[in-house]
Parts: structure tokens; C-alpha cells; sequence
């Protein structure tokens, strides 16, 4: 188990959790579903649209559907990340708020859940005694290319 | 050789472990989901920090959670780390020599189980737990309405 420095968001998606540094973050919108174009140009099934981002549009994905969770509801704030240089965006439920590194102790997802299988994520943070999923923008938008 | 074997009950069916496998007996910690979980692997617990996933003895998932009974979580040992076992009762612990352990040579309904021990007229399934974890990654979850495996979940290989 390690504790990091870097400050994390965490979020929710239903009532799992998940965890995300804010390193990666660019920006936290709750206004989005009336900027939110489905219509757009598709580059992968994971793309829920686009949406205009400081001059741009940039694809939003949904990370329930990668994360195999079904449920309603419309999510609550959009998240803008950025991995490498192009920005991408996803919706979470419910922002509980961003706390310090020290709060969270990293750990790997356990090999009996892990061998012979890949995730979006192999990660978990541990906060406030509740097991988090670390979403590793790299890995996402490893996802994301999949599809 | 197996010197002692461990007997458990979970959901009107019965089971045994090898004393040696079994770690410790925790009485219903918390648990919690996460996402992509095989079909059966409930969610993660926390045991002394580390998040242990805990699986349905039977790996049958969807059971509605009313069935699903409170009781006791098995820690259990495997070369891929901890495993909780669900049990609704700890039955008792016995020498192997109090019942007979025998062969199952067909593959009956938990093919995760190669022997079965018979104490007082009564079988349980000895759990092969690496035989358990290695048969996990054919129990991904699918939707349940399309019947397809959750985009972010991949079969390595």
C-alpha cells in the first residue's frame, strides 16, 4: 500500500465509488446536458457526444457503460480530464468533494480478481475506509481506443 | 494429506475446507461492490487494511439479496492472495479421520469441488479454492439485458 501527495476527487457513479488525481482534471461542470450534442460524430460506441469546451468540442464518454453499471439517472457534473494533450470528458452521479493524497492509500486490486482478466482499472484507494476505484486517465483513454 | 477439514452451511447447502486454508472467521464485515466483478464475487471487504474480495461459496450470483443471508465471512488462503467465503453457520471443525473423504470423479454441480468428505451421513464438497479462483473469469457478469459482456471487461487470452 502506498499514500500519495497528489489531492484526489472523489466521485460516485450510483453509490460505488471512484477516485480520480486531480493532476488529471481540468475542470468540473454541472451546466453540461444543455451543451451536450449525442448527435455528434461517434469515434467510439463509449461516446456518449460532444460537448464545447473552451473553443473546442471534445467527446464525452460514459463510464457507466465501461464499468458495466446500469441504473438511471442522469449524471449530475461533468468531469473534463485531459490525457496527453487532447481533453475528454465523463459524467459522474455525485461529486463528494476533493481531499489530500495523504487521505488515500493505494492499493492493487486484488490477483484473485485480477488474473486472467483486464479492467478499466487494477487499482484501489483506500479512503475513509471505503475501497475506491482509481480511474487512471491513461488506462480510460486506453478504453476509449478499444471500443 | 488433510488433517482437519472445516464445515460450513450457506444458503441450505453444505461445504468444507482444509483447516489450512482457512485463516480467520469474521462475523458479517461490510461489504463493497465494485464494478466488473465475476458473477458470484459479491464486492470487497476490508481485513487488516487490504480490500479481500468475498464470493458466494457456489459462484451463484444474482441471488436476490434477502436470500443471501447475514453470517460469517471465510478468510481464506490462495496463491493469488485472500478470498472471503461466505457462511451463514460454522458448523464444526473434525478430524479427518471422523469422516471418509472420497473422490468426486464426475463433475457434479460445483466443479470446483474434487472431493467430498462424508461426516455422519452427511456430504459436503470439499472447495478447491484455486480451482475456484481460476474458474472466475468465466463468470463475468453480463447485462442482463443484452447478454453481452460489460465493455470494460476483457478475457486476457
Amino acid at each position: 500500500m502506498s499514500v500519495g501527495d497528489e489531492m484526489k476527487l472523489v466521485f460516485r457513479l450510483g453509490r460505488l465509488g471512484f477516485a480520480l488525481g486531480v493532476n488529471d482534471l481540468v475542470e468540473i461542470r454541472e451546466d453540461f446536458l444543455g451543451f451536450l450534442d449525442p448527435s455528434s460524430e461517434k469515434t467510439s460506441p463509449l461516446q456518449l457526444g460532444s460537448l464545447p469546451h473552451r473553443g473546442d468540442n471534445i467527446p464525452v464518454y460514459d463510464l457507466k457503460e465501461l464499468f458495466g453499471l446500469t441504473g438511471s439517472g442522469a449524471g449530475q457534473a461533468l468531469l473534463v480530464v485531459t490525457a496527453a494533450s487532447e481533453p475528454w470528458a465523463v459524467v459522474a452521479d455525485r461529486i463528494e468533494g476533493i481531499f489530500p493524497g495523504s487521505e488515500f492509500e493505494s492499493q492493487p486490486l486484488s490477483l484473485v480478481l485480477s488474473s486472467g482478466m483486464t479492467r478499466p482499472y487494477d487499482t484501489l484507494d483506500i479512503w475513509r475506509g471505503e475501497p475506491l476505484v482509481l480511474c487512471e486517465t491513461g488506462k480510460l483513454q486506453t478504453c476509449w481506443e478499444w471500443e | 494429506m488433510i488433517p482437519k477439514i472445516a464445515l460450513f452451511s450457506f444458503c441450505q447447502r453444505l461445504y468444507a475446507l482444509p483447516v489450512e486454508v482457512v485463516l480467520h472467521i469474521l462475523s458479517s464485515p461490510r461489504v463493497f461492490p465494485l464494478p466488473l466483478l465475476p458473477s458470484g464475487v459479491e464486492g470487497v471487504f476490508l481485513f487488516k487494511g487490504e480490500a479481500i474480495p468475498l464470493a458466494d461459496p457456489f459462484l451463484e450470483g444474482g441471488r436476490p439479496a434477502g436470500e443471501q443471508g447475514e453470517g460469517f465471512v471465510v478468510v481464506c488462503g490462495t496463491e493469488n492472495g485472500l478470498l472471503g467465503l461466505k457462511a451463514e453457520q460454522v458448523l464444526q471443525i473434525v478430524d479427518r479421520e471422523q469422516g471418509s473423504l472420497e473422490k468426486i470423479d464426475v463433475l457434479e454441480d460445483i466443479r470446483w469441488a474434487d472431493l467430498r468428505f462424508v461426516h455422519r451421513d452427511r456430504e459436503y464438497p470439499v472447495l478447491n479454492l484455486e480451482n475456484l479462483v481460476a474458474s472466475l473469469p468465466d463468470n463475468i457478469i453480463k447485462d442482463p439485458e443484452t447478454r453481452s459482456v460489460p465493455a470494460g471487461s476483457r478475457r486476457l487470452g
